[in-house]
């Protein structure tokens, strides 16, 4: 109204300044009489001051009181989402306000807290990284830089276990500080965990049937190690120690074993904390480190997956109707004796002849079982791998003395398939099939047993693991070593971190160990972008073509 | 939006992920105008060609990315570097970071990672200067 009337003035006053027209000055008494009639108008409406100011006070109280409303809701929302919001400043301090839920997600009250401190206890190093994300964010934040605060704190990690409980976390960049959105994930982590779970059982159980011999035979050389226990291990040194769980670990892993590899892996690491100190300790006490576990235990527990799957004397029987291995020995010698006598029939000479190798098993058979474990590693690994090609002579062996070396060169499919083969994307960029192929070509002659696996992967970079091998043993000339050197040296990883599938760079110093065992030697070659092939050549009476 | 065509440096030991950046670069409206295989020789082609963008990778034999960023940040403060990490490099591209690259990428390097990345980086830096 008031608006109006200055409307009415103006072009009042407008015509003011023109010289006076009778038009002109008649406009301008109208417009008087306008507003005239406009304030009599209102009084006559009787609208009172005083009534108009209740008015207002009232309506502000009720905006006031909405917007009091409002932000209850939102706090209300907030606090009934499941999540827990919270703000931290550069300073890593909670401030007083956060959701409701945030007490239950972390344990505690967050208010004043230390945010690193809440979301990763005890974990310094974590700490630091986000406090450093933290202040990278703050700065980027306060020059406008929004991206570049994103940037910073999308290197915190989101996911985090605090409390039992997994959680989700995201992290946003607001005024002078951070605002945290957390939520427990932990229903759907757990059933997720329970379906992986329930595939390695029957993974497990699979293995036993389908793998038997190796199955095992691994089993009973982990309860020999268990059962000679920490004496045994006297007059050797630590590395061997390591490399003894490293192995068993790598071994129970290909079988699908529930806990003793996670096992393994700890008093790994366990090992390598004690190697990467300096070396003070003991071999006793190291070895009574690596007992103090109830392998056996820990053993039959996973065992009983197996036995509750296919009944209890599964595993007493060993998954066959089998021949006492001791008395397979004394019909091996029998045979081998008996051969020896001139005057044998045809049909003698074959029982004998089969008879002399019968715990002898194929070759072909032991290398093919490494499907397993090329397929499941390089499915987790998101590559993919053409089933493996074994060729050449049809050579046996004997398992008890190729036994060791047969499961450490889980350590070279691993590998392969690991380090060497690439992602199916690359491999296709770089004009090979997107599968990579692993081949094992077995040959056997007067000179001996020649066993040749290669990959057509990437290539070791031998510059690289040199450089490695300089700074992580420094003076021992490391800049002259060959590849063979490099590649199987204990402790000499091409990766920073162990992964679950690569080792520690100990594994392949044990392929070297197993097959120095039998009398054979090994040698590597490799071609950047083209592959990398390994040749074991063993003495000849070692193995046997089969007839 | 029309996108703008970056010319930029590919910095990576590997030859096949030099390949593939580059490819995915071109896939995207780039032009690679060079590559470098070391973090001395990163510095050495910025200086020489002036890139719009830099990918950088982390771990390379002798000078390293995160010295080579600091390097050309050093001299050249508006530089646009974009690392190229595995993961478990936090720490590192922290370092990276600090150092003056504008953002990373993990890999393996896909597409549609590189494309929102070089896209929040021309927009944040590129379009605004």
């Amino acid at each position: 109204m008031t608006a109006v009337s200055i409307v009415f003035i103006v072009m009042g006053n407008g015509y003011l300044v023109q010289p006076y027209s009778a038009n002109a000055i008649i406009t301008v008494v109208v417009n008087i009489m306008y507003i005239s009639a406009f304030f009599w108008a209102s009084s006559a409406k009787s609208v009172s001051f005083h009534h108009t100011m209740r008015e207002a006070q009232k309506k502000a109280e009720a905006a006031r009181e909405e917007a009091v409303l409002a932000l209850r809701q939102v706090a209300m929302l907030l606090d009934n989402s499941g999540q827990g919001f919270l703000f931290f400043g550069p300073d890593m301090m909670v401030s007083g306000r956060y959701s409701r839920a945030c007490v239950s997600i972390l344990g505690r009250e967050p208010a004043g807290r230390n945010v690193a401190e809440l979301l990763f206890p005890g974990n310094d190093d974590m700490g630091g990284l986000m406090s450093r994300s933290v202040a990278g964010a703050c700065a980027a934040a306060a020059q406008g830089d929004v991206i570049r605060a994103e940037v910073f704190l999308s290197l915190i990690p989101k996911d985090i276990d605090v409390d039992g409980k997994s959680l989700e976390a995201q992290y946003i960049a607001v005024d002078g500080g951070v605002m945290l959105v957390l939520s427990d994930v932990s229903d759907r982590k757990s059933l997720n965990a329970a379906i992986a779970s329930e595939q390695r059982r029957m993974e497990m159980i699979l293995t036993a049937v389908t793998d038997r011999d190796d199955f095992f035979s691994a089993i009973d050389e982990f309860r020999a190690f268990v059962a000679e226990g920490a004496a045994a291990w006297r007059e050797k040194t630590v590395p061997d120690i390591y490399r003894a769980v490293h192995t068993f670990k790598g071994t129970f892993n290909q079988f699908s074993f529930k806990t003793l590899p996670a096992a393994l892996h700890d008093t790994e690491a366990r090992l390598r904390e004690v190697m990467d100190g300096g070396g003070g300790q003991s071999i006793a006490d190291v070895a009574d480190l690596v007992f103090a576990t109830e392998w056996g235990a820990i053993l039959d527990d996973d065992l009983s997956i197996v036995s509750e799957a296919l009944g209890a004397d599964f595993i007493t029987r060993k998954g066959v109707v089998s021949l006492d291995p001791e008395l397979a020995v004394r019909f091996e010698r029998f045979a081998a004796n008996h051969l020896q006598a001139g005057d044998l029939s045809q049909e003698e000479r074959g029982v004998l002849v089969e008879l002399s190798s019968i715990r002898m098993a194929p070759l072909r058979h032991a290398l093919m079982d490494f499907n397993r474990l090329t397929r499941q590693i390089s499915q987790r690994l998101d590559k993919e791998v053409a089933p493996l090609q074994v060729i050449g002579d049809d050579v046996r062996v004997d398992p008890d003395r190729f036994g060791p070396f047969m499961r450490s060169l889980g350590h070279i499919f691993r590998n392969a398939v690991d380090h060497g083969i690439e992602h199916p994307d690359d491999r296709e960029d770089a004009g090979k099939s997107r599968a990579g192929n692993i081949v094992c070509k077995v040959a056997y002659d007067s000179q001996g047993l020649t066993l040749v696996i290669s990959d057509d992967g990437r290539g070791i970079d031998a510059e690289a693991l040199r450089q490695r091998a300089a700074l992580r043993f420094p003076g021992e000339g490391a800049e002259t070593w060959d590849l063979a050197d490099l590649v199987f040296k204990d402790g000499l990883s091409s990766r920073d971190e162990a992964s679950a599938w690569s080792g520690r760079g100990v594994g392949m110093a044990a392929v070297r160990a197993a097959c120095a065992a039998l009398g054979g030697d090994v040698d590597v070659s490799t071609e950047a972008g083209q592959g990398t092939t390994f040749v074991f050549r063993f003495p000849a009476m070692s193995a046997r073509v089969a007839a | 939006m029309i996108p703008t065509p970056l010319s930029v440096l590919v910095v990576d030991d590997s030859i096949i992920a030099q390949k593939k950046i580059s490819a995915l670069l071109d896939e995207l409206g780039h032009t690679v105008v060079g590559l470098a295989s070391n973090g001395a020789e990163a510095v050495t082609k910025y200086i020489h060609l002036m890139p719009d963008l830099v990918t950088m990778d982390i771990t390379m034999p002798g000078t390293d990315g995160i010295v080579a960023t600091q390097r050309i940040v050093e001299k050249y403060p508006s530089a646009l570097i974009i690392m190229v990490s595995s993961h478990g490099q936090e720490g590192m591209v922290m370092a990276a970071l600090e150092a003056g690259a504008k953002g990373y990428v993990l890999k393996p390097v896909e597409k549609d990672k590189l494309k929102d990345m070089v896209q929040k980086v021309v927009d944040r830096y590129v379009l605004r200067s």
